[in-house]
């Protein structure tokens, strides 16, 4: 079985596997519901007035990942950042950072 | 839809079909599964649409009365004259572009659970494998007493967005000055949970700019609010003195109405009002409270995470109508519970394991044009299988938070805005 290094580093790699590399992965070939609700905003670069929210495509997932964390950390200026990544422990931050990356790449 | 991604979310399906067909799915049943979804709000046209990207596999029909939608959230915007009402509008055609979704504009009528039919009032039925209904609330009438459905199209309540929320905006603007102004809020739940507090606030900015002498009395059937430090720090900096507010445990509840004279009645005082706003007491909508989907609180218990209705297992109820453990009933926990739904439908239809559910809740109110602040939430599903916060996250904006910061709040909260309308509706 196949097992990878880094799961969802690349979710769109995972999905090209052929069958058997599915086995036993379970719901890991899908977003993980976490990341899916990044997208609410994150999509898009949505713009009002002097106002962002950056859209995370084409970022890196060790750019995406090193902001959550700075976000949760306290280091990095957040409104509301830092209360959602309070949620999460730095692993599961890692995994969502590679599912953004593999969403929106 | 932006750069993102429809190809992006072309390619995904298109590997998830791969998925699909590679592993004979579904020893138990036939593919393709029927899937019926009623309601195109925003829980309703985010399942639609994750589905479609996740699970091509699926036969998708959306049943939606209306043409187009007209969202609640930054409605209160429109009623304060600081947006324009077009921007509320989506109308589904981005919706028409996901793979293979049929949307058929009826109103559904009859659920018959027994042989799996959703009845539309035109006499025709569709069958279904699995239905997802996100119908809403559905305003109680004499909730208080005399707010009947002639009042409502008298004194319009604008908790449904559209032509009342346009009606609201006329009634404030045509307010002479000194007019005074009372809202009643029912008690909870019910939709938007600081939206009562939002309007009081953005109806008392336009006074403020524009009547000055103006009051605005808030008749709360509850003994606290949403946000409630923050905003009422916001109305003293804003418009201080403008709305005065009345909980329960200070006659606030509003018992009885007359809607030619404008007038409330709480235990003890009749009040009269310049402009009347009722928001009336809310269940959930009648296709859930009719088709035996609600329980005695006359909302509908779903299981966590999957939003399975625990009283009819082939249906799952999103959005406001449901029971969803501790998330309020707002858009943007609309959308994060569609979005975990369609995953839990991907998952299962596919043979595989439920996802790891994680439910998200952001809710920013504006005070006014150039300040909002904001409340949110990570929900996880606890042993009891119910939405659950998790603890150490969420809350509110900070209350020493300068005004360069509440200036961004508001900014973030009209992008968000629109990036959750492009988010649900395509």
């Amino acid at each position: 079985m196949f097992i990878p290094a880094r799961p969802l580093t690349t979710i769109a790699a995972l999905l090209t596997l052929a069958q058997p590399a599915l086995a036993g992965q379970g719901a890991d070939v899908w977003p993980s519901p976490a990341a899916m609700n990044c997208l609410t905003c994150h999509s898009t670069g949505a713009r009002a007035g002097s106002g962002e929210l950056p859209s995370l495509a084409g970022l890196p997932a060790a750019t995406i990942l090193e902001r959550l964390l700075g976000f949760r950390d306290g280091e990095r200026d957040a409104t509301i950042m830092r209360r959602i990544t309070r949620a999460y422990t730095p692993a599961e931050l890692e995994r969502i950072a590679g599912e953004m990356a593999a969403l929106l790449p | 839809m932006s750069r993102l991604s429809r190809r992006n979310w072309l390619g995904l399906g298109a590997g998830l079909l791969g998925v699909a067909a590679g592993r004979g799915l579904r020893a138990s049943g036939p593919l393709p599964e029927r899937v019926v979804i009623v309601g195109g709000g925003f829980a309703g046209a985010t399942v639609a649409r994750y589905l479609g990207r996740l699970a091509p596999w699926l036969r998708l029909t959306l049943v939606e009365a209306t043409p187009h939608y007209t969202a609640c959230p930054m409605s209160n915007a429109v009623i304060g004259g600081i947006r324009d009402a077009a921007s509320l509008r989506s109308d589904y055609t981005g919706l028409g572009r996901a793979a293979g979704l049929r949307r058929i504009r009826a109103r559904a009528s009859r659920i018959d659970h027994e042989r799996a039919r959703l009845h539309l009032a035109d006499g025709s039925d569709l069958p279904f494998d699995r239905l997802v209904i996100a119908p809403g609330v559905r305003m109680l009438e004499n909730s208080p007493t005399g707010y009947d459905a002639a009042a409502m199209r008298a004194l319009p309540h604008g908790w449904e967005a559209g032509p009342q929320t346009l009606a609201l905006r006329a009634s404030l603007a045509s307010l002479a000055d000194g007019a005074v102004v009372g809202i009643s809020v029912p008690p909870r739940p019910f939709r938007c949970p600081p939206g009562p507090y939002e309007r009081a606030s953005l109806m008392a900015a336009w006074l403020h700019r524009h009547r000055r002498r103006c009051k605005l009395i808030i008749l709360d059937s509850n003994p606290d609010f949403s946000k409630q430090a923050l905003f009422m720090q916001a109305w003293q900096r804003l418009y201080p003195g403008l709305i005065e507010w009345r909980p329960i445990d200070q006659d606030g509840a509003v018992r009885r109405v007359d809607a030619a004279t404008q007038t409330a009645w709480t235990e003890l005082d009749a009040h009269r009002f310049d402009l009347l706003n009722v928001i009336p007491g809310q269940k959930a909508a009648a296709l859930a409270a009719d088709n035996d989907l609600t329980d005695a609180t006359g909302w509908c218990p779903v299981t966590g995470g999957d939003f399975r209705s625990t009283r009819h297992a082939r249906v799952h109820v999103l959005g406001d109508a449901s029971l969803a453990g501790a998330m309020p009933k707002s858009a943007s926990a609309a959308n994060s519970q569609a979005k975990n739904c369609a995953l839990a439908i991907a998952a299962e239809t596919a043979g595989m394991p439920p996802p790891d559910f994680s439910l998200h809740n952001t809710c920013y109110s504006l005070a006014d044009r150039d300040y909002a602040i904001s409340v949110n939430m990570i929900y996880r599903i606890d042993a009891q299988g119910q939405a659950s916060p998790v603890a150490g996250a969420g809350g509110v904006s900070g209350i020493d938070w300068s005004a360069d910061r509440r200036r961004r709040e508001a900014d973030y909260a009209s992008a968000w805005f629109a990036s959750i309308m492009a988010d649900s509706f395509g």
